[in-house]
């Protein structure tokens, strides 16, 4: 595979620091029409505690989301999406677990644009009635949620899997959580987590490197910031052990839906080892649930899953989760199966042949990947923040041996760390 | 915007038109082939039916797992399968993306082999005494029921689809993308197997290209990989007729949390009207942007609904309003809705929103060019509506829609039906 990381480096991004602290990566891609911009914060729904100044201090659930809708309803200085609009460009914001995104994209006006986005993400307003009546839309956000059975089945896993652990809640909160944060709070976020020194700005497409590099400049000249606050995001201790076995509802839906979870405890520290860690498990859940596996057509055949199942891995250095499931018209036996399959698997250990070809899989499915500029631009805040490049993905990919997939195969995926969930039709 | 248009080929003796389109600026050579056939409750199960079982067992793969396999060993090549309904139109699509060479070891091509797999699926099935193999049929049969059956796990889809069915009825458009369940339990793999050897032979076969390979060898490797085909049939355009009658309202309860509000209405507009880039502009000034009227004044202003958006239905001549709502504001939200439109028709409309409207969707037009299934999509909805238009001529035409044109569409827009998912009790 000698070569292809020539290929890839052909485009790679520029790395600035300006003045304000604010680091930005900026990517040259070119015969894109699509420019696209993302301006990330490290607060995340599952930070729910840091240390500050020495002192430890708690940061309700669903705030990160909060801030989020709040930086974006800013209806002192006018309506955002038509200010974007205004020059052709669409904007949007998410929470994730770890992190923050504001992003818009555009064909024309980028510096506006990228003036306009770090404007409104530098700048918090509020008042008591707006913060009023994000609270309606946000608990009507929640309420949509819960009408997925998928979404459901999920957190009711999760909420099995982990005691206190906040990735056991909604991104957005709970509804108590939700009407508990006030103008203090959020103001207090937005000096610590946004602050310049913290944010990281990618921008991508077919760029005008040194008009970019002057808007943002001239835009962080202009404001002042607060001195940065040093912090860490304090981890809650979460006990290794599951919570509760299992979880059935009823809902209103046409078929069962099952989840059978995993609770992984050994979870690394660093960019590489976590990296590693997920490809692991992708190549594991692969080998022994994908499509090309021999049990997959087995329980397809037997009625047991259809094309929704799914198996994957999620996790961070203070958690981590397998888990695999869909709809079945007979949850009990699928479980029964899922869990064989892995004992078997113990006995048996991995094929070097099916490892190659899961690795071949996973190659060709990151490279299709990248045809995104949102892919990149995410992947890239995304490996930065892990301190790792896209090319790690390969090297780190066939460096992979049987012997790390079979370690998480006896030694992580246990029993007794096993819960389920099960949504069952009315 | 760069020149991104398809050349256009036609084969009539393989029944094949192909969509070519060479660039070089993705890592992947992307390929969608499409059967078009025309939508009809008598059809619609054996033929979301076909593609799967088809899928199940070829000649060269006679199971699933040889083909998942090889697949992957050509570099997680994606092929895969699925039915999706536009317009009066069951749409049988195989998609093909597989990594470009110059990203594999040896720079080795491995498109001309995946081109061969995918026609042995299509035209090379696994035959059991002349029939499709019972088991692949009873298989595909169930998941396929599943699918029905589970439309009810996904509340905003299902609301969607009631509504259509509601608006629709004794309409093709009615018919679900996947048939209907009690017919999908009757059929036998005989009767498949004759319906899909009427396909096979009549069926034209729509195929698109985008990627880093000349037409020359797109063709050559086409041509030798798909066999010869004489009584193919053509596509002829879907009606558009806006019944005149009076609205309709229908509401449904289910155990949900929020209410799930559908309105529909007929547009009279497809494609090829001269009036299709203003009802572009109208629906977008409406409610698919985040900056529309509907989202400013249901979502931002009175902070009644997550998601409210409109879209349209462009084969057909539909369009639709969807809101996630609590049910008590059900009035309230109706109204808001209806006094926007009005505002609209009367001409209440600031030159500042028809400007950042047609901005948008010129935006969204040349930004498809970014993506390879985007350009394939655009060029496969432009052929069922018997148009070559390109997007750089739409782009034109959006940029001279006017403020009056905006309210003249809309006025050609009759409401049809409310459709509302009602949760059974205060929760």
């Amino acid at each position: 595979m000698a070569g292809l990381k020539e290929t890839l480096l052909k485009e790679t991004p520029k790395i600035k620091e300006f003045g304000s602290g604010l680091t930005a990566a900026l990517w040259n891609i070119p015969g894109y029409q699509k420019k696209y911009a993302l301006l990330g914060s490290p607060l995340g729904s599952i930070h729910t505690k840091i240390k500050i100044h020495g002192e430890e201090k708690k940061i309700p659930e669903g705030t990160a989301h909060f801030l989020e809708h709040k930086l974006f309803a800013d209806k002192e200085s006018g309506n955002l999406f038509d200010y974007f609009a205004s020059f052709g460009a669409s904007c949007n914001a998410y929470t994730s677990l770890t992190g923050t995104s504001y992003l818009f994209s555009t064909s024309e006006n980028l510096s506006k644009c990228l003036e306009l986005l770090l404007d409104f993400v530098q700048n918090l307003h509020m008042t008591p009635t707006s913060i009023q009546k994000e609270k309606k839309v946000i608990l009507q956000e929640i309420s949509m949620y819960k009408d997925h059975p998928g979404w459901q089945v999920f957190y009711n896993l999760l909420q099995n899997l982990y005691h206190q652990h906040p990735i056991r809640n909604d991104i957005a909160g709970t509804k108590e959580s939700v009407l508990s944060i006030g103008e203090e709070i959020l103001k207090f976020c937005h000096d610590t987590f946004y602050h310049p020194k913290s944010l990281l700005l990618a921008v991508i497409g077919d760029l005008d490197m040194e008009e970019i590099i002057e808007t943002i400049e001239k835009n962080q000249e202009r404001k002042t910031f607060l001195p940065a606050a040093e912090f860490d995001f304090v981890n809650l201790d979460e006990p290794q052990e599951i919570r509760q076995k299992e979880t059935r509802v009823k809902f209103s839906i046409g078929q069962p839906i099952i989840q059978l979870g995993f609770k992984i405890n050994d979870n690394p520290s660093g960019g590489k080892p976590l990296l590693e860690r997920d490809l692991a498990f992708a190549l594991l859940s692969d080998i022994l649930f994908g499509t090309g596996s021999p049990a997959f057509y087995e329980m397809y055949d037997e009625g047991l899953i259809d094309d929704g199942f799914s198996a994957g891995f999620s996790g961070e250095e203070t958690f981590g989760h397998f888990i695999l499931g869909g709809g079945t018209n007979h949850p009990e036996k699928l479980i029964e199966r899922l869990l064989e399959i892995i004992k078997k698997a113990k006995t048996e250990g991995i094929s070097e042949g099916d490892l190659e070809r899961a690795k071949k899989k996973i190659w060709g499915g990151f490279i299709a990947s990248l045809n995104s500029l949102e892919v990149l631009a995410g992947q890239f805040v995304k490996d930065y923040r892990r301190g790792l490049e896209i090319v790690d993905h390969f090297s780190s990919l066939e460096g992979i041996n049987k012997g790390q997939l079979e370690y998480l195969l006896t030694e992580q995926l246990e029993e007794e760390k096993a819960s389920i969930s099960i949504v069952e039709p009315k | 915007m760069g020149s991104y248009n398809f050349t256009r080929h036609f084969f009539p003796d393989r029944g094949i038109r192909l969509f070519h389109l060479k660039t070089d600026k993705f890592k992947t050579n992307s390929m969608k082939c499409v059967i078009p056939l025309p939508l009809d409750p008598g059809t619609a199960s054996a033929n979301a039916l076909l593609p799967f079982v088809l899928y199940r067992g070829s000649v060269d793969f006679p199971r699933s797992i040889d083909l998942i396999r090889r697949l992957e060993d050509l570099f997680g090549t994606d092929l895969s399968v699925d039915v999706r309904k536009r317009g009066e139109w069951q749409l049988i699509d195989f998609t093909l993306e597989t990594v470009n060479k110059n990203f594999l070891p040896g720079n080795r091509d491995i498109l001309p082999e995946t081109i061969d797999i995918l026609s042995g699926i299509l035209f090379k099935p696994l035959l059991e005494n002349g029939n499709f193999q019972d088991t692949y049929v009873e298989g595909e049969k169930r998941t396929l029921e599943e699918e029905i059956i589970t439309l009810k796990n996904n509340k905003m889809e299902y609301a969607l689809e009631r509504c259509y069915q509601e608006m629709c009825q004794g309409e093709p458009f009615s018919v679900f993308r996947y048939g209907d369940r009690e017919k999908i339990k009757e059929i036998t793999s005989q009767e498949l197997h004759s319906h899909y050897e009427v396909v096979r032979k009549q069926a034209p076969l729509y195929i698109f290209f985008v990627g880093n390979v000349s037409c020359e060898k797109l063709k050559k490797w086409v041509l030798s990989s798909f066999p010869p085909r004489e009584k193919v049939t053509e596509i002829k355009m879907n009606g558009i007729e806006v019944p005149a009658r009076p609205e309709k309202i229908i509401v449904e309860k289910d155990a949900i949390n929020q209410g799930k509000l559908n309105i529909g209405y007929r547009t009279g507009i497809n494609r090829k009207d001269p009036d299709f880039p203003a009802l572009l502009v109208a629906n977008g000034l409406l409610g698919s942007f985040p900056h529309s009227r509907l989202f400013r004044t249901v979502r931002e202003e009175h902070g009644l609904a997550y998601y409210i958006f409109s879209r349209i239905e462009s084969t057909k001549g539909l369009l639709t309003i969807s809101a996630g709502i609590d049910p008590d504001q059900f009035e309230e939200t109706i109204e808001i809705i209806d006094g926007e439109w009005k505002k609209i028709l009367a001409g209440e409309i600031d030159e500042s929103e028809v400007g950042f409207t047609k901005k948008a969707l010129c935006s969204q037009l040349k930004i498809s060019e970014d993506n390879p299934f985007d350009l394939m999509g655009i060029e496969m909805i432009n052929a069922l509506n018997c148009t070559g238009q390109s997007r750089k001529e739409l782009i034109d035409q959006i940029e001279k829609v006017k403020t009056h044109d905006v309210s003249r569409v809309l006025n050609r827009v009759k409401k049809d039906t409310i459709f509302f998912l009602e949760p059974e009790e205060e929760s």
